[in-house]
């Protein structure tokens, strides 16, 4: 396979594993996985819920293609500490551009309510009232952790960072109106029986 | 106690030969300095839910609390007192200037009914002006006001009573989001100086989102968001903890 296809496929792939490669790619300099956690979750936000767990395995993947070097971090003193520090190879910039040029999916629907909804029976209706509640609370905690951090406009990163944050508003504001829809919809068919069954 | 407190108000509206009901024994605190969001859809019930709380409409049962007086059972002048003087202010984003008028003299009107002459409500006029970050438009007349500066007139128009309590109903969604965002900073500053309470109910989430306390309204009810539940123990662990202690 020629070298330029491997790495469209390997810039394909989670984006997480992009995010990593721009990060390692933009700063020029090797990263610990924790800084590139810290680094990855302030870009992306809060709402992404990005694990240190799935940021190591991110990185072990990319090392196994080829995309990013580990070596044990270095002290001034050219003592290897324990720690492992991350670099972007010579094949990460072209990883990186492919990834930005690739075109962008709708990524398929798989919100766990959804699913419990469209397989439900009418008397699972009461659970799934409570578990509307229960997500409705979870949209109202995101919010509230996606705006702690606020990034000014003015520069390309802060652009970036506040079209991410506005992304996650939209799609938080579409999930409440749909709980308000469900709730009501359930809540009116609910009524409708319990009158049928009183006549 | 709680500074405002709506206890169990349901309020129903006829709708054809029946009722539509909008509010359903629905209760909430607010407390001085408390900052509040409360989302819904539209025609959920929060213009009304404002309106009661603030004392323009009585609820069909229930009961209001202001300072630890029942307002439900206020006479009609008293109740109208308290829009004024250290009481409860209702801002609305459908606020139109009625004469045109520079904006210092809108926002003096509410003292010149209270009593004062012009010359003696310029300067708590200007002092609200300030306070809304709006001084510098005091001279411009109202129709030539942008949509945003417009609506700090009327909030300065309302804070120059100094209410304890701000009730703002859907405050608009304004052209430049930029000008969005300071408008709902302002607004939560307001509260955090002064211990003055804001409640704010929206369609958009721009406006609460960085609200102290964030609830829903939908089917006449108020859902909390920081309201957990009651957490139920795994019984397993929970008698294996029993078991090791002595």
């Amino acid at each position: 396979m020629p070298q330029g296809t491997s790495d469209r496929r390997h810039a394909s792939g989670s984006p997480l594993r992009g995010a990593l490669l721009a990060l390692l790619v933009n700063e020029g300099e090797p990263l610990s996985g924790y800084r590139l956690a810290t680094l990855v979750e302030r870009r992306l936000g809060p709402a992404w819920r990005v694990t240190r767990q799935s940021v190591y395995g991110a990185l072990e993947r990319l090392v196994e293609d080829g995309l990013v070097s580990s070596a044990a971090k270095v002290t001034f003193q050219g003592v290897a500490e324990g720690q492992r520090v991350y670099s972007a190879t010579d094949r990460a910039s072209a990883a990186l551009e492919a990834w930005m040029e690739s075109p962008a999916t709708r990524e398929p629907m798989r919100v766990e309510l959804q699913a419990r909804i469209a397989l439900s029976r009418a008397h699972d209706a009461p659970h799934l009232l409570r578990a509307l509640d229960a997500y409705e609370r979870d949209c109202f905690e995101m919010l509230r952790r996606s705006s702690e951090t606020e990034v000014p406009m003015g520069s390309w990163v802060g652009l970036a960072m506040n079209l991410t944050r506005v992304a996650v508003d939209e799609s938080l504001q579409a999930d409440l109106r749909w709980i308000a829809l469900a709730r009501r919809w359930i809540e009116e068919f609910l009524a409708e029986r319990s009158a049928q069954q009183g006549r | 106690m709680s500074l405002l407190s709506l206890e169990h108000l349901t309020k129903r509206f006829p709708e054809g030969r029946g009722h539509t009901t909008v509010l359903e024994d629905l209760s909430l605190q607010v407390d001085a300095g408390d900052f509040v969001g409360i989302w819904g859809m539209r025609r959920s019930g929060k213009t009304t839910l404002l309106r009661v709380a603030a004392g323009r409409e009585l609820p069909d049962q229930g009961s209001v609390w202001f300072d630890g007086h029942e307002m439900t059972s206020m006479s009609p002048d008293r109740r109208a007192a308290l829009q004024r003087r250290n009481g409860i202010g209702l801002l609305s984003s459908d606020w139109r200037p009625e004469r045109n008028n520079p904006a210092v003299e809108h926002v003096a009107l509410p003292l010149l009914s209270d009593g004062m002459s012009l010359h003696e409500a310029r300067h708590p006029a200007w002092k609200a002006l300030e306070r809304v970050g709006a001084a510098q438009w005091a001279h411009v007349p109202a129709a030539r006001l942008s949509q945003s500066e417009r609506i700090r007139v009327a909030l300065a128009q309302i804070l120059v009573h100094e209410p304890r309590v701000l009730l703002v109903d859907e405050p608009a969604v304004l052209p430049r989001p930029s000008d969005g965002a300071e408008l709902f900073d302002l607004l939560r500053s307001l509260g955090g100086s002064s211990g003055l309470a804001v409640v704010i109910a929206s369609e958009d989430i721009a406006p609460i989102r960085k609200a102290r306390r964030l609830m829903s309204l939908g089917s006449g009810k108020l859902r909390p968001s920081d309201e957990r539940g009651t957490l139920v123990p795994f019984p397993e662990r929970t008698a294996a903890r029993k078991r090791s202690q002595p």
